[in-house]
């Protein structure tokens, strides 16, 4: 083990820019317990996010029985093979206080900001990704990634303000030359050269650096505030051009895979589903590969027009115009939506599960936070919006658990989750939002 | 359990003895939380035994077998055209009135005719003819009705649409002969609990004179154990708004009839409703998607509103314009505050309360 590190320290060393190592990618780049990297470093903690839209039919959505061993009622039985690995969130609520119920957009806007919108052109604060991702995103190339299966590029639940929105990719092939085409440093490739271009390009800003603090000393107040500004985004760039000018850490799960096919527009279910998946796979490849540790992927929309073969009406209008079955006590083709967001969730959960990291998953050291618009989408109810989370954060958290909340602010989640990537907060939310409390029945 | 029997009845004394109480300054003001058409409803059988109407979409499908062979101009844009211009002439589709012999609503003229409905609790006499049109339109019924949903949110949710009474002269809310009722429009938000579902009493409504001064109405009013019954107001004005569209409804003759209570009222708000003003609310507000939601075909509601229509007929072609109905009317006690007493907002003004509380 030793001998592998000192090969790739001393090439590195002897080289300067340029350095070739001939490894494979080999368990031994881990410590003994694999819950490391040899570097000493820890595995990556990772936080991602996932949607999906139009709430859930609550009596065949909600579990009777909370805690470990719940049951799967019809509308979520998908989630079979990998409840073990999740936590189902019910009883949770999202209190507006004097803000009005903005369909379709008051709930999910409160589980990421903490914040009840007062208008549909609100988005307040920022969500808790962009949170997390200041947190955890500044040694990759990506701050943090996001795509969404609707293929439109306005279905996004994640801003950093309220103008601010970051854009999802929509496309799998643009995704994939965004994240494997220029600037990607294969981990785990034996050789590795620096771009001549990007150290140019570094070289370049160092000494518009120079220069600007230079000119520092001789400027006000307020010219110093925009320089400093400036220099911020310098250093942001810097620290961009500097991680393409370092060999990666090698990482075990990551493979480069083929560009994918280029997919038609359209929102019918068996589209939507094979674009979440080859932009889900993307993602994950994404992250097996570190190029980012925060992620948004989105299944559907808050207005979802996902459509079903031979039924006339699209997610949202059936959410709406379909009578509740009297014999079944729900609607039946409004669940059938929800039916295939749920095996898209697991979906999901299984890939990650499916990425050895270590002596665990890719799962094993991320966290999922899983949120929808309503609760109940005919009446646009938001009281009651269920959540899930999946994988247990390097082994802090609990999984295979159904919580209820008991009326308690659904913020709680999200608190715990930026709690768990390590960002310090002593409370998050604000008015009736506002929480200071984890769940901590699924803390180790 | 004595102990229990006797706080129970001291409590119900306390109670008593509040509303046999009159208000501070003599005065009670309420602002309207919930509003909506009142609708008597069973699960339907007894009210509509042929079932409930079909909407755009629906009526689309029956009337375009293949519209794949007719242009847009031909299909959509002609449902749209018969929407936005209406025609009570009748048409092919069958439209199911309420049978049933009961309905909410009061007795506005003062008669009992064939086609008057019976309250259910057994007073003959009332005068509800919308309910009649709208009552087998699964959107105007509850729990989930697009219309009532909408409607009731709406309220909440909107500044625009606050209406509120200002009751003065009132000695006792349990009894008084004579007291006078001012409607106002209000501008401020609802004070709610953190659900913003929960309308808290002891909120602070100020009184919109700039905007609302010409909805402002004035009527005399009595109270018989408990309940407010007023004297018609003509051409009561409520803004209405929905889905963000703003809008009016107009009620000509109206009336409330609400029982008082400390923190709240509650009862019917009736009169005769503008036909037109009614309908096109009701278009202006709700697209043909929302419509469709609530299985709601405007062209065959505009005939039956017409059809329908019993009062203030037009000088000229004798046709009634306006139809009785009776809202559903919750409204929450709050302090009414009017800025100015010259009838303008006036900040160097010395602001002076309408309301105690």
């Amino acid at each position: 083990m030793s001998k592998v590190t000192r090969r790739r320290f001393l090439r590195g060393v002897l080289n300067g820019g340029a350095v070739t190592v001939g490894l494979p990618l080999l368990n031994c780049f881990l410590n003994e317990n694999g819950s490391a990297l040899a570097s000493g470093m820890p595995v990556p903690q990772r936080f991602g996010t996932w949607s999906w839209g139009l709430g859930m039919s609550e009596p065949v959505f909600v579990p009777k029985r909370t805690g470990r061993g719940f049951d799967l009622p019809e509308e979520i039985a998908a989630l079979a093979p990998v409840q073990q690995h999740i936590n189902l969130y019910t009883n949770f609520h999202v209190f507006r206080d004097d803000a009005p119920n903005l369909c379709h957009h008051s709930g999910w806007v409160v589980l990421r900001s903490g914040t009840a919108p007062m208008s549909r052109e609100n988005r307040p604060g920022e969500t808790l990704d962009v949170t997390i991702a200041r947190k955890l995103g500044n040694a990759t190339r990506f701050r943090s990634l996001s795509a969404t299966a609707t293929g439109d590029v306005r279905d996004s639940f994640s801003y950093e303000g309220g103008n601010s929105v970051n854009a999802p990719e929509w496309s799998p092939l643009r995704f994939y030359e965004r994240l494997f085409g220029a600037g990607f440093q294969d981990p785990n490739a034996g050789s590795f050269t620096p771009d001549p271009k990007v150290m140019v390009r570094k070289s370049v800003l160092s000494a518009v650096r120079e220069d600007a603090k230079a000119l520092e000393k001789n400027l006000g107040a307020e010219d110093r505030a925009r320089l400093d500004q400036y220099f911020t985004g310098l250093r942001d760039l810097e620290r961009r051009f500097d991680l393409q000018l370092t060999r990666p850490e090698p990482r075990e799960a990551c493979v480069v895979v083929d560009p994918p096919p280029q997919l038609p527009a359209g929102l019918d279910a068996d589209l939507v589903s094979r674009r979440h998946r080859m932009l889900g796979e993307l993602m994950l490849m994404a992250v097996a590969c570190d190029q980012t540790r925060v992620f948004n992927m989105f299944y559907a929309s808050a207005f979802s027009a996902t459509t079903r073969p031979g039924y006339d009406k699209p997610h949202h209008t059936a959410t709406h115009e379909e009578a509740v079955d009297p014999a079944l006590g729900y609607q039946p083709n409004t669940s059938w939506f929800t039916r295939r967001a749920m095996e898209e969730w697991a979906w999901f959960v299984e890939a990650m599960a499916s990425f050895r990291e270590g002596d665990g998953t890719l799962l094993d050291n991320t966290f999922v936070y899983a949120t929808t618009d309503q609760s109940y989408a005919k009446i646009h109810a938001i009281e009651g919006i269920p959540m899930f989370s999946a994988g247990s954060a390097g082994g802090r958290v609990r999984t295979g658990l159904h919580l209820d909340g008991g009326g308690t602010p659904g913020c709680r989640l999200g608190l715990t989750a930026q709690r768990l990537m390590g960002v310090d907060i002593d409370s998050w939310g604000t008015k009736s939002n506002t929480t200071a409390s984890e769940i901590g029945e699924i803390l180790v | 359990m004595r102990a229990v029997v006797a706080l129970g009845a001291a409590l119900c004394l306390v109670a008593a003895r509040a509303a046999a109480e009159a208000p501070p300054g003599n005065t009670i003001g309420y602002v309207f939380t919930d509003l909506f058409w009142s609708v008597y409803q069973t699960d339907g059988a007894e009210e509509c035994p042929q079932g409930f109407n079909d909407g755009p979409r629906e009526q689309f499908a029956a009337r375009f077998p293949a519209p794949e062979k007719l242009s847009v101009e031909e299909t959509r844009l002609a449902m749209e055209a018969a929407t936005w211009h209406p025609s009570g002439a009748p048409h092919d589709f069958a439209f199911h009135e309420i049978e049933s012999t009961y309905a909410y609503g009061l007795d506005l003229d003062g008669e009992s005719g064939p086609n008057d409905f019976r309250h259910p609790d057994g007073s003959p006499g009332i005068d509800n003819e919308i309910y009649r049109a709208v009552g087998c339109i699964i959107g105007f019924r509850g729990p989930d009705g697009v219309e009532y949903i909408f409607q009731s949110k709406a309220i909440k949710d909107e500044a625009y649409n606050r209406m509120m009474i200002n009751l003065t002269g009132v000695d006792s809310l349990e009894n008084d002969d004579s007291i006078t009722v001012t409607v106002y429009r209000g501008r401020d938000e609802l004070l709610t609990d953190a659900t913003g579902e929960a309308i808290m009493p002891g909120g602070t409504q100020r009184v919109d004179r700039r905007w609302g001064e010409s909805l402002i109405r004035h009527t005399r009013g009595r109270i018989e154990d408990g309940v407010l019954i007023t004297e018609p107001i003509d051409g009561l004005v409520i803004p209405w708004q929905n889905l963000q569209v703003p809008s009016v409804q107009r009620i000509r003759g109206a009336r409330f009839e609400l029982r008082l209570g400390q923190d709240g009222a509650e009862g019917l708000l009736a009169g005769y409703a503008d036909v037109d003003t009614f309908y096109y609310q009701l278009i202006r507000n709700d697209s043909t998607h929302h419509l469709a939601n609530g299985q709601i075909s405007a062209i065959s509601l505009y005939k039956a509103l017409r059809r329908l229509a019993d009062a203030y007929p037009d000088p000229e072609t004798g046709e009634h314009t306006a139809i009785s109905t009776a809202l559903d009317v919750r409204m929450t006690r709050v302090h009414i505050v009017d800025e100015a007493d010259d009838g303008r907002d006036d900040p160097g003004g010395s602001a002076f309360p309408v309301s105690g509380r």
